[in-house]
């Protein structure tokens, strides 16, 4: 008797040794922020594998004191409930001229980039970066330079996090029009 | 140093005429506010006059009035960087003053400036409009020049100090490098480190933040980094320029703290709002390294230059955000137990709303110099003060002064510090010891070659030469026989590169001493002192062991520690109720200056132990 209470005592330890010792550490699932306005564009997308709609502007970027119309960047954007932003997907360094263009992990060079964070107000609370084991593409379908328009793709693929969220997020089937506002 | 002054644009340049200056009831009490708040003892007041200038459009010279200084000054100028009437800097020299400066910067966020006379700051700070506070200042931190430095210079102008920081009163500099985008570069004065020291300077001593100075330096964003700015993503902007190597290389060249970064941008965000400003590497969630191999993080910032300093003191209040502190949230309201409200929006009697400097959602016009809402009490202090540090995180002063004597997470791995050990109570007459010490950082490649020892009866000097030469770590005997009044201490070293650092302290020379035996002076004892509260440490310096003694206060001390200067604890003892004598065995410590504590219920007490291994 007295041995099969305690192989039962040792079953119950090494169950729950193995079940502690297996948790992974919590992590906290990404908010689910509103779309914002889109007055100056949208985005649509799967944010690992759920809908994701953003507000979204485009803008050439600047490396000296005037915009560089060669190079441009999509921005996304979502709010909280005060309108306030609190997500930026941003996509850098774009050739403004259509095509297929793989956005690698951050360099100091040219390359076209993209960056994903949470953000309260201005001060950045978590941040991601291109995934390097996974392709990520921005995809660039028409530019109307008239209108100052530009619509496109993108799949990126990101890790990074910060404090206690999930460390990989995939933005998959995604689609953009926005304005450029410089 | 003289500038070329642009004559031609001189011909159509006319400083603001403030004559006709109108207080609204809200400006008023605004300055009513900042002048009654109570002090700990820094004679700053703040008010408000026709402040006004005349400018000659041959020469540039200009005849400026200040209120609360009788007459008229007149302006030399030393550089003019002049746009248009409503955007321009202008730098010049007040003539018959010594060590006169006068600067005065105007953008679309109003004017900000500063003029040198005697030993007296006036700091005009910017209202709506062409109106000014002018905040008088005779504590302001020496160093200060008219920013004629070149932009590239690496030279060190103002202090670099040291502090235990674990200590919650330790004195430092904050090392702030502020590149300027090439966007930007055009219209970024000269004097801007000047203004930037000021604008910082005044909000902490409102909030009664006083043994904190700032050193910002000013450097051209090299081409070779290619950092570059998007239009509508300032949270991507930061994050491309605090993950660009080239970036922290120069921060770390230049042996900066932080970096902030100026352009002439700002963000429309994808929802429609603008951004003036951005941080990263918060005191509440430092996510970014600063480089490989490097445990430490790093704060940075990015900041629209004409914001910076005006109404909506972006600087500050980024810079703000890395030291951890968070915005007003007005629909937390003034809740004490809540985070952040006591930033929340400052009401004046004539009700007119007014965010503080972290003041955000909600509240819009200019932000009055505060970090925490100066009407709101908690624990018998206005929030807008540094009281109690103990009591809470949703005072925002009571954070950033809390942080900032941790401000070593933001020290680059190479420093140089200078430091003064010493007292703070003495008698006319009195002699007294002050020691020197110079800690290399790891890989600091500076040596320090000379010393020289100075003493003025004000901050900002001029200094008189006490002794030079004395080596590292060394003691150093005076008796000035000073009247009463404070008396600062410069400590200045050299490097063999040439880099000249400061060190300050300062000691109050009480005029109502009794000589040789008042309860009120710090008594000599053998090699060791002993101060009023009956504490001493003997010997000082010491080798092997070093006697601490608690006479008459015994019972009420429950720990004494011993500190390096980094803050760590080295020795302690938590039951020195026991015995007024405790000894302790320091014959396996480094030499060095290190720091005794002596905590008890009434408060803690410091004073500075110095280990010499002959």
């Amino acid at each position: 008797m007295s041995k099969f209470i305690i192989s039962i005592i040792c079953t119950f330890i090494i169950c729950t040794t193995v079940v502690f010792s297996c948790k992974k550490d919590e992590l906290i699932p990404l908010p689910n922020y509103n779309r914002g306005n889109q007055l100056q564009g949208w985005s649509k997308c799967e944010r690992n594998g759920v809908v994701w709609e953003a507000s979204a502007n485009a803008g050439y970027m600047t490396s000296g004191a005037t915009p560089d119309t060669n190079y441009m960047s999509i921005a996304c954007g979502t709010v909280d409930n005060d309108s306030i932003l609190s997500e930026t997907l941003d996509i850098r360094n774009i050739p403004t001229q259509t095509g297929e263009y793989e956005v690698i992990e951050s360099s100091d060079s040219k390359d076209v980039t993209s960056f994903y964070f949470l953000v309260t107000d201005d001060q950045i609370d978590a941040y991601y970066e291109i995934r390097k084991k996974k392709t990520s593409k921005v995809y660039i379908h028409t530019i109307d330079r008239q209108k100052k328009i530009v619509k496109g793709r993108y799949t990126l693929y990101f890790h990074g996090g910060g404090g206690l969220y999930e460390r990989d997020v995939d933005f998959e089937n995604g689609t953009f029009e926005a304005s450029i506002i410089n | 140093m003289s500038f070329a002054v642009p004559t031609l644009l001189l011909s159509q340049f006319t400083l603001t005429s403030l004559n006709n200056l109108v207080l609204t009831s809200d400006m008023q009490d605004q300055i009513t506010k900042v002048s009654s708040l109570p002090r700990k003892s820094d004679p700053l007041y703040a008010t408000v006059g026709a402040f006004s200038t005349w400018c000659t459009s041959t020469d540039g010279i200009c005849l400026v009035t200040i209120p609360g200084v009788s007459g008229n000054f007149s302006v030399s100028p030393l550089r003019v960087d002049y746009i248009s009437e409503t955007e321009y800097t202008y730098i010049g020299k007040i003539a018959g003053e010594a060590n006169a400066n006068f600067a005065l910067t105007r953008n679309e966020e109003g004017i900000t400036g500063f003029a040198f006379i005697g030993s007296t700051y006036y700091f005009f700070y910017p209202l709506e409009g062409n109106n000014v506070i002018v905040i008088k200042d005779n504590n302001a931190p020496a160093g200060i020049d008219c920013g004629l430095e070149s932009p590239e210079t690496t030279e060190s102008s103002s202090a670099i100090d040291f502090c235990a920081y674990s200590e919650p009163d330790c004195y430092a500099v904050v090392d702030i490098l502020l590149l300027i985008h090439p966007n930007a570069f055009n219209t970024i004065p000269a004097g801007f480190t000047t203004l930037s020291t000021q604008v910082m300077n005044a909000i902490f001593l409102n909030s009664n933040i006083i043994n904190k100075d700032f050193r910002f330096r000013l450097v051209t964003l090299p081409s070779s980094i290619t950092f570059l700015l998007s239009a509508g993503s300032p949270g991507g902007d930061i994050i491309a320029f605090m993950n660009n190597g080239a970036v922290q290389d120069l921060r770390a060249s230049y042996k900066a703290d932080t970096v902030v970064l100026l352009v002439n941008t700002t963000w429309t965000t994808p929802s429609g709002g603008t951004v003036f400003g951005v941080a990263g590497g918060n005191g509440a969630s430092s996510i970014f390294d600063i480089g490989p191999g490097v445990s430490k993080k790093g704060a940075y910032a990015i900041v629209n230059r004409a914001s910076a300093l005006g109404v909506r003191l972006t600087l500050p209040h980024e810079i703000a955000h890395n030291w951890g502190a968070r915005h007003a949230r007005p629909t937390l309201g003034d809740d004490p137990t809540k985070d952040c409200s006591h930033a929340h929006i400052y009401t004046g009697s004539s009700g007119t709303v007014r965010p503080t400097v972290l003041g955000t959602l909600g509240t819009s016009g200019a932000r009055i110099p505060f970090y925490s809402n100066p009407e709101i009490s908690f624990d018998g202090f206005p929030t807008g003060l540094y009281g109690d540090p103990s009591t809470t995180s949703a005072n925002n002063v009571q954070k950033i002064r809390n942080a900032f004597c941790h401000v070593e997470n933001y020290f680059s791995p190479a420093k140089l510090y200078a430091q003064i050990g010493g007292y703070n109570d003495m008698c006319p007459g009195d002699n007294f010891n002050y020691i020197a010490l110079v800690t290399n950082g790891s890989d600091l490649n500076e040596t320090a070659t000379t010393f020289v020892w100075s003493y003025s009866n004000t901050l900002g000097g001029p200094y008189t030469t006490l002794s030079t030469g004395n080596a590292n770590n060394a003691w150093v005997n005076y008796s000035l026989g000073t009247p009463g009044g404070i008396l600062y201490l410069r400590l200045r070293i050299t490097t063999a590169a040439g880099t000249v650092y400061n060190a300050f302290d300062r000691i109050n020379i009480k005029a109502s001493c009794i000589q040789g035996g008042s309860i009120e002076r710090n008594e000599i004892v053998d090699d060791g002192i002993k101060n009023k509260e009956g504490l001493y440490i003997y010997p000082n310096p010491a080798e092997s062991t070093v006697t601490i003694g608690t006479k008459g206060a015994e019972g009420s001390i429950y720990s004494i520690q011993i500190i390096d200067i980094n803050g760590s604890i080295v020795r302690a003892n938590n039951t020195p109720s026991l015995s007024p004598l405790t000894t302790f065995d320091v014959s396996n410590l480094p030499s060095g200056l290190y720091f005794v504590r002596f905590m008890a219920a009434s408060g803690n007490k410091t004073l500075p132990l110095s280990i010499v291994k002959h």
